[in-house]
């Protein structure tokens, strides 16, 4: 009886020792705003992401990161749209719905549902992407959009032409096993 | 008995680290940067309305600001309420670092031409180790280059000299309130009467209130704290300097609109020379206008 509490016991240990996470904090968020008059481009180099070989998945984004060519207006996107004095992060966690052997090298077409908070507002979204396996590295890439009304970031009638309805997003991030 | 214990606490361990791992979200927290993050937009511009904010124009970002002040409003209609008047000061604010800003400058009063040197050596950060202030210099050389008043008399380069030095010490403390102390110390190697001190100690007090999102109410004022009874070099009576105005952000650019009784834009004259009040409608109305250029090639190199 005691023998079947400890194997039990080691069984459960074992079975959380095999999710294995992988992990980076230099993953590259950049968006991408396309008008008329004015693209708007930014990238944020040290972006978090956590992957668990269960297929839970956690991205956070510190949205001072972000790096513009204009510095002012690096401040303006700070302070007047995603007001990151209140809402410092951006972040998405969910669960990537097909199953993966990460294992295996190969590329995996897949998609992540869960909740997509920004600007303090959380959304719900399935967002495609892809997963390349070589070796003990997993790369994650997406493309998306993100509508500005769906996250209450408001642009004022002056600025309307300058800033596009929809935000194009990218993400590619390289994992490593996290020891 | 003994291994029922030990099996528990191993289930009990199990169970905790399978939390730990569950919580990917909690994880990402904790990898987060633990470095304190700096405090922006302290004043929404390098000028808090004429004087210096602790602000800088962003490294290898050239700054361009036409500062305009109309005449005197008591002019009445006949002025169209000293708008037939003008004065104009462009200056160019470049960025050398984050910290680092070199400045040129003409004023259209006393034609004068400035070099400018502002720096800041401490930034006000939230965080671990944080930083409750943000401490600068500022320092400019401006030299006059009017004709001689009396060309006959043996005239001198350095009388065309003045020099403007200050401390700012600044903090936002909250979104929506800024303050901003600043002594200063303006010194002019030619003033009226021997018995004049060429130096001046200053004081001043600076501040801004955010109204919306794009448009912020800011006022500052320099009290002189000596010297205060020194008349101008032709004779005027000066006064203490006060201005109020907003900034209206347009995207990329922001807009000043004020009103203040500174004739000179300069930030001497604004503190010496002023020579009218707000008491009997000396004051005028004023823009600044200011475009920035990146010359930042690393992020612009970047693809998207």
């Amino acid at each position: 009886m005691k023998k079947i509490f400890f194997v039990i016991a080691l069984g459960l240990m074992m079975s959380q020792l095999s999710a294995q996470v992988y992990f980076t904090n230099a993953g590259k968020v950049s968006f991408f705003s396309s008008t008329p008059v004015e693209d708007i481009k930014a990238e944020n180099p040290k972006t978090l992401v956590a992957l668990k070989t269960n297929g839970e998945l956690a991205v956070v984004i510190y949205n001072t990161g972000f790096e513009f060519e204009n510095k002012l207006m690096q401040e303006h996107f700070n302070e007047k749209y995603m007001e990151s004095e209140k809402y410092p992060q951006s972040t998405f966690q969910g669960k990537i719905n097909e199953k993966i052997d990460f294992t295996k090298d190969g590329e995996y077409n897949v998609t992540a549902t869960g909740k997509l908070r920004i600007h303090g507002v959380e959304q719900n979204r399935t967002i495609s992407g892809k997963l390349i396996i070589k070796g003990n590295t997993i790369q994650l890439i997406s493309n998306f959009k993100v509508k500005t009304a769906d996250h209450k970031i408001e642009i004022p009638t002056l600025v309307v032409a300058k800033i596009a309805e929809e935000i194009e997003i990218k993400v590619d991030a390289m994992l490593q096993p996290k020891k | 008995m003994r291994n029922l214990l030990l099996a528990s606490i191993l289930v009990v361990f199990s169970s905790l680290t399978a939390f730990a791992q569950d919580d990917l979200m909690g994880m990402l927290q904790d990898a987060g940067p633990q470095k304190p993050t700096p405090v922006f937009a302290t004043f929404k511009a390098p000028r808090v309305i004429t004087g210096q904010s602790v602000e800088h124009t962003a490294a290898r970002h050239l700054n361009f600001v036409i500062l305009h002040r109309f005449g005197e409003m008591n002019g009445g209609a006949y002025t169209l309420f000293g708008i037939d008047q003008a004065n104009i000061r462009l200056a160019f604010d470049y960025g050398l670092t984050d910290r680092i800003q070199l400045g040129l400058a003409r004023s259209s009063v006393g034609k004068t031409y400035d070099g400018s040197l502002k720096v800041k050596l401490l930034a006000q950060s939230k965080g671990k180790k944080s930083m409750p202030i943000t401490l600068g210099y500022y320092g400019n050389v401006g030299v006059n280059t009017e004709t001689w008043a009396n060309p006959n008399r043996n005239n001198y380069f350095t009388s065309r000299l003045s020099f403007f030095n200050q401390i700012n010490i600044a903090r936002k403390f909250n979104d929506w309130v800024s303050l901003q102390v600043s002594p200063t110390l303006v010194h002019y190697n030619l003033v009226g009467p021997k018995s004049y001190d060429n130096m001046m100690f200053a004081l001043g007090l600076s501040g801004s209130i955010k109204l919306s999102r794009s448009v912020r109410f800011n006022f500052e004022t320099y009290p002189r704290l000596t010297a205060q009874d020194q008349l101008s070099r032709t004779g005027d009576k000066l006064y203490n300097y006060l201005a109020l105005g907003f900034d209206i952000e347009t995207g990329g650019h922001v807009f000043q609109l004020m009103l203040s009784n500174g004739n000179g834009m300069l930030e001497q004259q604004m503190v010496r020379e002023t020579r009218t009040q707000w008491a009997d409608g000396g004051i005028r109305l004023g823009f600044n206008v200011s475009r920035t250029f990146s010359f930042d090639k690393k992020e612009k190199s970047k693809k998207w």
